[in-house]
């Protein structure tokens, strides 16, 4: 609907300043790049409900159907206008406590779902986007890693570093996580990880642990992480994986123990029976064998779990492992526990990294102060479009030519929108200090054709403003050419501001700069 | 009307003043520059650098938490028993002028700087409440000397450009392109995609300079004999150290072949390094997007210049004077309403973000030199050039 008015709106003014002549072909691109581009940011300031982000796997929304992208409109016959609505509901249906199975009737614009559940549905949602316009993670909130193996590392290599990586965030329940290979001026790799919404508080040891899972009976392994050795992990689900003790510690706060199965292949259980059957009985607890199954991850010792004496010699495919969490509370205590039986079960699933990583930048950016700055930049915006219209006003004092520079500015921004948009480029700070470049640029091209074509000189109109012209693809050149080193600077953080202003400036060059030469020299020739 | 015309008198009268005087008006911006050196070098000898540097480029951390009580005097001494670098300012709104947070700037890495602010403030920091920025002291040493290149590249790509654009001589473009090309190579050697560009590019001006018009037997083989030394260097002995003599080279060929283009790359440097001094004599600590906006700047300050040099050289209207006067009142409009624009997105941005008010901030520097530069260095040396050479 906005669209089409706007289009409107234009074209009618365009009759009415413009009755005699026809319009050129250029003024005609620019108004048709500007329809294109408002309908590749898509606003959206009306829609109502919430969308689903992410669904989680096997969960009984998931084996309803439900996916993500679909809009939620209303649940228990309650509508659902944004975020606020949905948690408040939520909330109001699952009070702490209770235990007891409530029913949730989720309508959305492709289904109705019912869940009959104990538990808030696993289920992530956001409040459906005003617009195709991403912002960048630190104006929209989250976190990002770069990530540097101690190794020189080659291409083929980062692939593999980033597939085991991936996993690793499916596996663990990260499900907005961005993970991608850069590299820099220098020839340095790096994996940066990009995660949207609240940080995760393992991000780092997610990241940067390598992985390494042994359980070794003194020196000999019998099994390790991945997939080689271990078959299945038994996880979400309660009968085989769980906390299954919460006790006060001895030295104060609690101490919880978890406990889940793990699924040997054929080759580890044979091993393990090889090395169980030369192991000795405990004499002093003649249930247990003398030696201990020592478990390490990256080589630190987590547990020693005592070895059945029945287990002596056998293949025994299923091996019960556990581990302990500590907390100030019971509450504390428990959710670490699950923590670490979650991160144990991760490692185990993924496997090792052939190489130790480190993390070499770290950024966690809270949501809420991306939210304020977000309206303190479209303030800054607009401030300064109403500082240059008054200069432009007080220097020129033609109001037709005027406006035609703002507007000309102006859809100079909506084609920076649009092509980002377009390409599902994330818009962070630099970026935006680069639309900002770009407007300041166009504003100064605009500037030169204006002045060109109104000076009273011995040369034609058009010949001056073919010399706007050169002036213009002049200043282009060595714009472009002193942005394109930036493009690899810096393991790509400041790629944004060489797009933006690179994306500004070609289509100012080409489009709208062309289509403003020609207003003046109809506004000129009238 | 009278209005108009007492302003033509005053004009006339300024313009007979500036007849006479422009050369020595050369004086000021030949002092600023000299002044700039003579204080760089200084700062070199006593810093090592001719920045102060933030901790995005030594490595450190920046945590910024929403605040609105916390006493920022008294946070900055506590924090400095433990961390003697450490840097705290406020972050306040610019509707409200009200403290909304601060944030901590401290060359300690993450955990350490989270815990110390928890002891002193009393409460944990959350991903609700605060961002938390680490960058290793590897990683952006490297991010700084990747980024010096991209701005010495980007220099070294401007001048090129300018060149291209405004010299006569076919044979000297081509040279020119050979060596500017080699100079972007071995500044970013890592990029495959700028290394195909670049021998293209040097083959490119290979063929300018063997088609160049003055076709004399000893031009071949200069050009030639350039055109395989730039290869080999390429190929097998790409080392930073021969930048210098391209430097020098090209700085040569720029001077004896196009003054105006010499001109335009003079003013670009001369509001590079003047912006420089007036930042580090504010003390400002540069982070990796104080040195983006100095690349911003050499794309602002080569417009004006650009357009000055069009309207002398390619334009027949009128005198000189003239058309200095044209092109000043186009530049000096751009050059204010960026001005303008850039002033009031530094003022409702200032007590909030570092990193935009950084960027607002050189370039606002950078744009009233460019004034002097554009309309003083480079007008008064093309004015000077264009009588030598009896262009009118």
């Amino acid at each position: 609907m906005d669209i089409k008015c706007f289009n409107a709106k234009v074209v009618h003014g365009g009759q009415a300043h413009n009755m005699k002549f026809n319009w050129g072909w250029k003024i005609w691109l620019l108004i048709i790049v500007l329809i294109l581009s408002i309908l590749a940011i898509g606003p959206n300031f009306f829609g109502k409900g919430v969308v689903v982000k992410s669904v989680e796997p096997n969960s009984s929304a998931f084996n309803q159907g439900m996916r993500s992208g679909e809009i939620i409109s209303s649940i228990n016959s309650q509508t659902i206008n944004n975020a606020q609505d949905y948690s408040n509901i939520i909330s109001s249906i699952f009070t702490t406590g209770s235990n007891e199975s409530k029913r949730i009737d989720i309508k959305t614009d492709k289904n109705d779902y019912v869940l009959l559940s104990s538990q808030v549905p696993n289920i992530t949602i956001e409040d459906i986007p005003k617009s195709r316009i991403q912002t960048g993670l630190d104006l929209r909130g989250g976190a990002r890693a770069l990530v540097q193996p101690d190794t020189v590392i080659t291409d083929k290599q980062l692939d593999d570093l980033i597939q085991v990586s991936t996993n690793r965030f499916n596996v663990f329940g990260l499900s907005d996580v961005q993970i991608s290979g850069v590299s820099d001026l220098s020839g340095n790799k790096y994996m940066l990880v990009e995660v949207a919404g609240a940080t995760p508080n393992d991000l780092q040891d997610l990241i940067s642990q390598q992985g390494k899972f042994e359980a070794k009976i003194g020196n000999s392994t019998i099994f390790e992480g991945g997939k080689k050795d271990i078959s299945d992990v038994c996880r979400n689900d309660a009968s085989c994986s769980g906390v299954v003790s919460c006790d006060p510690a001895q030295q104060g706060g609690y101490l919880c123990e978890f406990r889940f199965t793990v699924y040997l292949t054929a080759q580890a259980a044979q091993r393990q029976a090889d090395i169980t059957s030369n192991v000795s009985i405990d004499p002093s607890a003649p249930q247990y064998l003398s030696q201990k199954l020592d478990l390490y991850v990256d080589s630190k010792l987590v547990d020693s779990l005592s070895i059945g004496a029945d287990l002596k010699g056998q293949a025994a495919t299923q091996i019960s492992i556990q581990g302990p969490g500590t907390g100030n509370t019971q509450d504390e205590a428990m959710s670490n526990a699950l923590d670490n039986m979650k991160r144990l079960q991760t490692i185990l699933i993924t496997g090792s990294l052939p190489y130790k990583l480190n993390i070499v930048k770290l950024d966690t950016i809270s949501p809420n102060l991306g939210n304020s700055f977000t309206w303190l930049l479209i303030l800054a915006g607009i401030a300064s479009l109403l500082a240059v219209s008054i200069i432009i006003f007080i220097r020129y004092r033609k109001v037709k030519a005027s406006l035609a520079l703002l507007f000309t500015s102006f859809s100079e921004l909506i084609i920076i929108l649009g092509v980002a948009a377009l390409i599902k480029w994330n818009l962070d700070l630099p970026s935006i200090a680069g639309i900002l470049a770009t407007i300041g640029t166009g504003v100064d091209s605009q500037i030169v054709i204006l002045d060109e074509a109104k000076r009273g000189s011995q040369s034609s109109l058009s010949e001056r403003i073919k010399r706007a012209i050169f002036i213009i693809l002049a200043s282009y050149a060595t714009a472009v050419a002193s942005l394109l080193p930036l493009y690899w600077a810096g393991a790509g953080l400041l790629k944004g501001f060489a797009v933006t202003t690179i994306i500004g400036i070609t289509a100012g060059v080409f489009i709208s700069r062309p289509a403003f030469a020609e207003m003046i020299r109809k506004l000129e020739n009238h | 009307m009278e209005n108009q015309q007492h302003q033509t008198e005053q004009s006339t009268h300024v313009r007979g003043w500036y007849d006479r005087h422009y050369k020595w008006l050369l004086l000021i911006p030949a002092i600023l520059i000299l002044f700039s050196l003579v204080y760089l070098f200084n700062f070199y000898s006593t810093n090592q650098d001719i920045i102060y540097k933030d901790v995005s480029l030594t490595g450190g951390t920046t945590i910024t938490i929403s605040d609105s009580h916390v006493n920022i005097a008294s946070l900055q001494t506590e924090l400095k028993t433990q961390f003697p670098d450490v840097i705290v300012r406020s972050i306040s709104d610019f509707r409200t002028q009200k403290q909304v947070g601060f944030f901590v700037e401290t060359k300690a890495d993450a955990n350490t700087a989270k815990a110390a602010i928890e002891k002193v403030i009393g409460y944990n920091l959350t991903s609700d409440n605060s961002s938390v920025e680490f960058s290793g002291s590897n990683l952006s040493s490297g991010f700084y000397s990747q980024l010096k290149n991209a701005v010495f590249a980007a220099f070294l790509l401007m001048g090129w450009v300018v060149f291209i654009i405004f010299a006569e001589s076919r044979k000297m473009k081509g040279i020119a392109t050979i060596l500017s090309f080699l100079g972007l190579s071995i500044l970013l050697p890592a990029i495959p995609a700028i290394n195909m560009l670049s021998l293209l590019a040097m083959f490119c001006g290979l063929i300018i300079c063997l088609t160049s018009k003055n076709k004399v037997r000893n031009d071949y083989l200069i050009s030639f004999s350039i055109f395989v030394v730039s290869v080999l260097l390429f190929f097998i002995y790409p080392n930073p150290i021969i930048l210098i003599p391209i430097a020098a080279a090209l700085i040569f060929i720029y001077v004896f072949y196009s003054i105006p283009s010499f001109a335009v790359i003079l003013s670009a440097f001369a509001d590079i390094i003047m912006t420089v001094v007036v930042a580090d004599i504010l003390k400002m600590q540069l982070s990796t997007a104080g040195i983006v906006a100095f690349l911003m700047l050499i794309g602002y300050s080569v417009d004006t210049d650009i357009l000055l040099t069009t309207r002398l050289l390619k334009s027949k209207d009128g005198n000189v004077n003239h058309r200095i006067f044209g092109a000043f009142k186009t530049g000096i409009t751009m050059t204010l309403t960026a001005i303008a624009a850039v002033a009031v997105s530094f003022t409702v941005i200032y007590g909030f973000s570092d990193t935009l008010r950084q960027i607002f901030g050189i370039i606002l520097i950078g744009l009233f030199f460019d004034i002097l530069n554009t309309w003083i260095s480079n007008a008064s040396m093309l004015k000077w050039y264009m009588e030598v050479k009896h262009i009118t």
